[in-house]
């Protein structure tokens, strides 16, 4: 392909479907599965959660790796799957699911498996599982694979309807990755806080914080917050009337 | 029976892929013009030299009748998606009966649709006929007459009344003889005694307006899906790029879906041999995980494979071998939501046989207020009865861990902060010394310095963190 211009071969490239411009936004073989935040489907290609293709969602090591709201974060999304759609899949999951709590979460206990499975073997389940094309949605925590494990994914599930969340550390956010969308979670004190480090579009600068579903509304931890700064340690004086409550401040200045 | 006539009116000329405006020519005579030529006023009939006198620049191909045969033979094998019962009704019609398809397809408007865009995907013009015969579907499509507008018994008579004569199809001298009488309706044919139609016009005409109308049998001989699948297609200009071959080769692939979907089968692998002019075929081998007759999916596969492909030489025709096929029933749309159980089943048997038994399994819950009970592992999952819980984490940790208390607060990497205030669990004396035992606990929701959200609990013996808000 030498004597071919440059400019013809450029112009086949450009035609491909894996390959997009820089300074679009993609567009998405298939629409996406609304995420249930407005302000987060207008950053993502396809208007949502793509389909039939990995997104990796990277949770800081430090502490116990979870716990931020990352299924909170899924829940809008999951909840409006068709029951019909399909098994939702949980692939070596850290901790024990609590049945009472996921009865809530996704198209019900009934469409819901769990596979504990040991490294290597979880990535292997997980592309097994894909290629069924029965699994409406994948939820999958593979802390060691590496890109060709997961390029192995991405091409088992191909082509099919199927929603994949791999759950990795942020340590890897600097290596490659064939997942079309990636995503490191913070936690913030407004919310949950997503970098969206890879998309098929411009790079963002900005994070984006997204108020996800928790036991205490983000409202009354903001209240509390408050509260807690204005009240660095309360001390009780003796001899105040009634055992008044003063702060710490005026107890020094008394 | 719903019969489905799809006429492909421009066939003749459309089989060429010819640069438009084009004719399709007998002994120098226009047959049929494409939409571009009749826009310039060339009409069936007319001599080539007239037709070039209105459109300089026509192609003129010469019909082929076995290009047309091949064609039609293509879009049968196609139309199998549809439905096994196909019929050819050459020079260009096909007869689909679709009675039995209708609710596979959701119904009527969703079946015609796909008929439509899938002949218009291969770039022939289409016209449909719907009716209860399949003369009477024929001479639909024939007259234009939409199938929304014979959608019912009762409209089917009536339309097929207002048919004008000219659908038929008959010699002209017949047809010459109508005009003189002044019939020009189906309808009035109709109303005439058979007997004298019969000695007027032959046996010939009597007999097709019973059969229209259902009074007498049609019996058409239906299409036999060929034994082996190897479909020829030549590139009407030589291509020397590989994407742009898949434009022709979706032709192939769809009929090739159509024809697997008609005996039931599907494929692990076909084989795409490139024609060039003066190098032997390239074959390009497509291989699928799974067995599978999904036109969209083999299109997809072949797309990958030319995006990455480089053409030795241009290529001037394709053809589309199938060469293994295997058995594959379709898939039943389940009764009583038991969907995907098939699908998964045989992966579910493949992971418990490397990982375990229990690795795989569902989970359901238990009446129980302590949350180390209150869920159960299944073998399989199982639809249980939905109470509305109080609000509990999705993750328990395997053990409680235990917690640091500094001034009065549990630590974790910090000092955490209480956000509920205690939910006490206590229960259990039951099993003491078997079980979990009697318990007695206040739970509340923390949040870390980390700004993770944990479920933890204070007993007698102190802190303890147990689940996770994830």
């Amino acid at each position: 392909m030498s004597a071919v211009p440059l400019s013809l071969s450029l112009s086949a490239l450009l035609q491909r479907a894996d390959v997009w411009r820089g300074d679009a936004l993609g567009r998405a073989e298939q629409a996406g599965v609304a995420s249930g935040f407005a302000s987060l489907d207008a950053l993502l290609p396809g208007g949502g959660w793509p389909r039939g293709a990995l997104t990796e969602l990277l949770l800081p090591r430090a502490g116990l790796g979870g716990g931020l709201g990352e299924l909170a974060l899924l829940r809008p999304a999951l909840k409006a799957l068709d029951a019909d759609a399909g098994w939702v899949l949980l692939v070596s999951p850290p901790w024990r699911p609590l049945a009472p709590a996921w009865q809530g979460f996704g198209p019900g206990l009934s469409r819901l498996l769990v596979v504990e499975a040991a490294r290597d073997d979880a990535a292997w389940a997980c592309e097994q599982l894909l290629a069924s094309g029965s699994v409406a949605a994948l939820l999958a925590w593979l802390p060691d694979s590496d890109a060709k494990a997961l390029r192995r994914l991405q091409l088992a599930m191909a082509g099919q309807q199927t929603l994949a969340f791999v759950f990795r550390p942020n340590q890897v956010v600097g290596s490659a990755s064939p997942a079309p969308l990636r995503i490191s979670l913070e936690a913030d004190e407004a919310g949950l806080k997503l970098h969206i480090v890879k998309r098929r579009g411009p790079p963002l600068a900005a994070p984006l914080t997204l108020q996800i579903e928790r036991p205490v509304s983000w409202a009354r931890l903001a209240a509390r917050q408050v509260l807690a700064s204005r009240q660095p340690d309360v001390v009780m004086r003796e001899g105040a009337p009634e055992g008044r409550v003063v702060n710490a401040a005026d107890a020094a200045r008394a | 029976m719903r019969w489905l006539a799809l006429r492909m009116f421009r066939l003749p000329i459309e089989v060429f892929a010819a640069r438009a405006p084009a004719v399709a020519v007998t002994r120098g005579r226009v047959q049929v013009a494409d939409a571009a030529a009749e826009a310039l006023g060339v009409l069936p009939g007319q001599k080539l030299s007239s037709a070039l006198g209105l459109a300089p620049q026509l192609t003129a191909c010469e019909r082929d009748l076995l290009r047309e045969s091949a064609a039609l033979a293509r879009l049968a094998c196609w139309a199998g998606r549809f439905s096994p019962q196909v019929c050819l009704a050459p020079p260009d019609e096909l007869l689909v009966d679709i009675g039995g398809s209708l609710r596979l397809f959701g119904g009527l408007a969703p079946l015609l649709q796909q008929a439509a865009a899938g002949v218009a995907a291969e770039a022939y013009s289409v016209s449909l006929g719907l009716a209860s015969t399949p003369l009477a579907a024929q001479w639909f499509a024939r007259a234009g007459v939409a199938p929304e507008r014979t959608q019912r018994p009762a409209d089917e008579q009536t339309q097929l009344a207002e048919l004008p004569v000219a659908v038929l199809g008959l010699d002209e001298r017949s047809a010459r003889r109508l005009a003189v009488l002044g019939i020009e309706r189906v309808g009035t044919l109709q109303a005439l005694p058979a007997a004298s139609l019969a000695r007027r016009f032959g046996p010939a005409l009597p007999m097709q307006l019973a059969q229209a109308r259902g009074d007498l049998p049609d019996l058409r001989r239906c299409f036999d899906f060929p034994e082996r699948f190897s479909e020829y297609l030549e590139l009407p200009a030589r291509v020397e790029q590989a994407p742009m071959l898949l434009f022709g080769a979706r032709r192939l692939l769809q009929a090739l879906a159509g024809w697997l979907n008609a005996r039931g089968a599907g494929l692990q692998q076909c084989v795409l041999e490139l024609e060039h002019e003066d190098k032997d075929d390239s074959r390009l081998v497509l291989g699928f995980a799974a067995p599978t007759r999904d036109g969209e999916r083999l299109v997809r596969v072949l797309r990958e494979r030319l995006d990455r492909l480089e053409l030795v030489a241009p290529v001037v025709g394709l053809r589309l071998v199938a060469e293994r096929i295997e058995a594959m029933p379709g898939e039943s749309v389940p009764m009583f939501g038991e969907a995907g159980a098939q699908g998964i089943a045989p992966v579910i048997e493949r992971l418990r046989a490397r990982l375990g038994r229990e690795a795989v399994h569902g989970i359901a819950t238990v009446a129980g207020h302590r949350p180390e009970c209150s869920t159960v592992a299944l073998d399989w999952p199982q639809e249980t009865a939905s109470s509305e819980a109080p609000m509990r984490p999705l993750w328990l940790l395997h053990e409680p861990r235990p917690l640091q208390e500094r001034a009065g607060r549990p630590h974790h990497d910090g000092p955490l902060q209480l956000l509920t205030r205690p939910e006490r669990i206590e229960s259990g004396w039951w099993d003491t010394g078997e079980g979990l035992g009697d318990i007695r606990r206040d739970y509340h929701v923390a949040r870390s310095v980390r700004g993770e959200w944990l479920w933890i609990y204070r007993d007698a013996s102190g802190w303890w963190l147990q689940g996770l808000f994830a």
